[in-house]
């Protein structure tokens, strides 16, 4: 029997890039790729309480005091002009901007006490990612010594008892974030290696599926390259890319050309991700946009067995005000665009989510975590808008066994501080991995020091 | 009061509920016409007064660029083209009241640093200006709104410490505050007659209408609704004030007479539907609306 992967994992080491090379014609990949796309998911173990997370990583940070954390009695230099809104769930209360996740308060549960030690957007963005400042680079460039953590998608990457011949178990929605023209760390292997590094998919309105990845360096033809990989695999051996070191810079080489490789052979059987074969009333629930559609590819890669994967909403923090993209960062102009854009993009994608993922019986298996690096000033500037606040902001979930229709933790009457039950993003990392089965044991067994404790209430 | 009027109370609350004082007559509403197909989100349409033009801003494929777009809607195979060559951001544009020039707010960026300015171009794209920049900080400058004489404009500016609603002459000199309250004052429009200038704010909770003179007195709240109530916008008569309201929990756009009375959903749909304007004859109300998908621009004709 003919069986390969993309990535090598603990579990798949009696996997050869011999055997995924004598696999790997395109015709050959291609067929398993959609192979895996008609595939039910295959319960790994039977024992975790959830099968997948789903992260809707909200860049640049979002208000919380104009999303879940509401002080409509705070000066009115602080509450800003959006009122709150009664959910199905007495006593909880919203933003108006949320009026569909406002009808399904019932589902989720709201963290309203998260915090952590930095404010700047690369520092805080490894931390909320990988739980730790380890590793973490400012903006200004200043480095923390200590080796960078790995993601938590990519400890499931890393754990996970996959099928042989299933994409990546770790899939990025979105290419690598960034905060100005600085690249962010925090959603790769990190100590782990490169070989954990996120498998990245976009999507573009009008255009349909990209590959950010399999972009070629310019002179690089797609036969060159094979030939060059053929090349690496001769020289390279058959345990070349699971044996030793896989955070060198030849398994890095080894592992981008496999990567290259499999995504070119690939190509047309991934048009089976394309969401232009959801039905159209499908596709609508979530909105048109790349950020809705990428939650549908979200749902579809889960559907078949992605453990972990992470929705960006954008590339860079800052808005095209900003020389960015659309994200949170809104220094200026908060209200206005938060009205027109970012409130009911989310509100759609997030509730058109929701409700595909139980109407197909995955929402009790999936957990659903939306959150951005930090919340935003609660006294608001003098340009309308908020600044970076990492002593205390919000963090929503759903499904995966939660609890719905609760509030974790509280804030103070301006949303400056915790008053109660804080957390912080280890807690959040701890948790997610708990849902999908993986303790400190697993955690040690792999070299890593567990941090953060399972936010217990929620279950 | 009477017992034997009491019998008749229950008809009598119900016609005063059918036929409230002050209430717009609810107009009859002809054809909805789609004016725009590219799917692409769009803000604040604005006609100029041939009413065969249209500007716009319109957010590129990439999310990366807004720009200001020109429509002539008497051939319906027109593309929008660009109102200026801009590489960075631009947007809330309004034509003058003759149609020979717009004011937009442009945006300049200096690395990931962005500054909202308010530049005047010709309405065929040419003598670009910026005419409103900072005033001494990094201020933020947007919404302009003309008077009717197009002679001044109204506009909102945060170079004071807070967002505040000002006017201003043509050439941008002359700056003038209108508002004054810690809360947030925004997307100024200047009345017809030139009496008044309606705008949102938040200083009673939540967003809400009001108008003031602009001397700057005279305020009066507008809209009294849970919810907000925002982007006003006078009838070329004066006599109405159409804007948008989430009061019936999704955004619809609203028509009420303008000092705010007989409030009534004009769009009614249930996605979204935002950014208000008149046709220039008073015939229809132009919106955006993501009814079809994608943000579209329609006009709703309003019978006689």
């Amino acid at each position: 029997m003919r069986s390969f992967g993309l990535v090598p994992s603990h579990a798949s080491k009696g996997l050869t890039r011999r055997a995924l090379l004598g696999a790997g014609t395109a015709g050959a990949l291609g067929l398993t790729l959609g192979d895996f796309l008609t595939l039910s998911a295959s319960a790994r173990d039977g024992r975790s309480p959830a099968r997948a997370v789903i992260m809707l990583w909200l860049w640049g940070g979002p208000s919380h005091l104009d999303t879940f954390d509401m002080k409509p009695n705070a000066p009115i230099e602080y509450r800003g002009p959006f009122e709150p809104i009664a959910t199905a769930v007495p006593g909880i209360r919203i933003c108006e901007l949320f009026p569909g996740l406002a009808r399904r308060a019932g589902r989720l549960a709201l963290l309203r006490a998260v915090h952590h030690e930095s404010n700047d957007h690369g520092v805080a963005g490894t931390i909320a990612l990988t739980g730790s400042i380890s590793g973490a680079v400012g903006l200004g460039g200043a480095e923390n010594s200590k080796a960078l953590r790995p993601s938590t998608g990519a400890i499931v990457g890393r754990l996970h008892r996959g099928d042989p011949g299933s994409l990546p178990p770790y899939v990025i929605l979105g290419s690598p974030l960034h905060q100005g023209l600085k690249r962010a760390v925090g959603e790769g292997g990190g100590s782990l290696g490169g070989m954990y590094d996120p498998f990245r998919l976009d999507y573009e309105p009008g255009v349909g599926l990209k590959l950010p990845d399999a972009t070629l360096p310019d002179g690089v033809s797609a036969s060159r390259l094979r030939a060059r990989w053929d090349l690496l695999h001769r020289l390279g051996g058959d345990d070349a890319g699971t044996a030793g070191n896989t955070n060198g810079p030849i398994e890095r080489m080894n592992r981008q050309y496999e990567l290259a490789h499999a995504l070119i052979a690939s190509r047309q059987s991934l048009t089976a991700l394309d969401v232009g074969r959801e039905p159209a009333s499908v596709r609508e629930s979530y909105g048109p946009h790349r950020f809705g559609q990428c939650c549908l590819i979200a749902r579809r890669l889960v559907e078949a067995g992605i453990p972990f994967v992470q929705v960006n909403w954008s590339t860079h923090v800052e808005g095209p005000e900003d020389g960015g993209d659309g994200g949170w960062d809104m220094h200026d102009r908060y209200f206005e665009v938060m009205q027109d854009r970012h409130g009911w993009m989310l509100d759609r994608a997030l509730s058109g989510l929701l409700d595909d993922l139980h109407d197909r019986g995955l929402l009790e298996t999936t957990l659903v975590v939306a959150v951005g690096e930090f919340g935003r000033t609660p006294k608001i500037n003098d340009r309308a808008g908020r600044d970076h606040w990492n002593t205390c902001y919000s963090a929503l979930l759903a499904g995966g066994g939660i609890r719905g229709g609760q509030v974790i933790g509280s804030s103070d009457g301006r949303g400056e501080q915790p008053v109660d039950r804080p957390v912080t993003p280890a807690d959040l990392g701890a948790t997610m991995l708990a849902r999908l089965g993986i303790g400190t044991t697993d955690l040690t067994g792999i070299g890593l020091t567990p941090s953060g404790e399972v936010i217990n209430e929620l279950f | 009061m009477p017992a034997s009027v009491l019998p008749f109370l229950p008809v009598c609350l119900c016609l005063a509920l059918v036929l409230r004082p002050g209430e717009v007559s609810r107009c009859k509403l002809g054809p909805l016409v789609r004016l725009t197909h590219d799917g692409l989100d769009k803000y604040r349409p604005s006609w100029a007064p041939d009413g065969h033009r249209i500007l716009f801003a319109r957010r590129e494929p990439d999310g990366s660029h807004i720009w200001q777009y020109v429509l002539d809607v008497r051939n319906a195979k027109s593309a929008p083209r660009r109102l200026t060559d801009r590489k960075e951001p631009e947007y809330h544009g309004v034509f003058s009241p003759d149609g020979a020039r717009v004011l937009f707010a442009a945006i300049t960026l200096s690395g990931t640093q962005g500054n909202l300015d308010i530049a005047i171009v010709s309405a065929d794209g040419t003598g670009l200006k910026s005419i409103i920049g900072d005033q001494g900080k990094l201020a933020h400058q947007e919404w302009p709104s003309w008077s009717p004489d197009g002679r001044r404009f109204a506009l909102t500016s945060t170079h004071e410490g807070n967002q505040e609603i000002y006017t201003a002459a043509a050439d941008g000199t002359d700056l003038v505050r209108v508002t004054q309250h810690a809360g947030l004052d925004a997307h100024p429009a200047w009345s017809p007659d030139g009496r008044k200038i309606a705008f949102a704010t938040d200083r009673w909770g939540g967003l809400e209408i009001a108008a003031v003179k602009p001397d700057g007195t005279g305020l009066v709240r507008l809209t009294r609704s849970p919810g907000l109530d925002d982007y006003p916008s006078y009838s070329p008569d004066g006599s109405r004030l159409a804007f948008v309201s989430n009061r019936d929990g999704q955004f619809e756009v609203y028509l009420a007479a303008a000092d705010g009375s007989g409030p009534f959903n004009l769009s009614h749909h249930p996605l979204r539907d935002t950014f208000p304007t008149w046709t220039p004859d008073g015939r229809g109300i132009t919106f955006v609306s993501n009814r079809q998908g994608g943000f579209e621009l329609y006009t709703q004709v309003l019978e006689p």
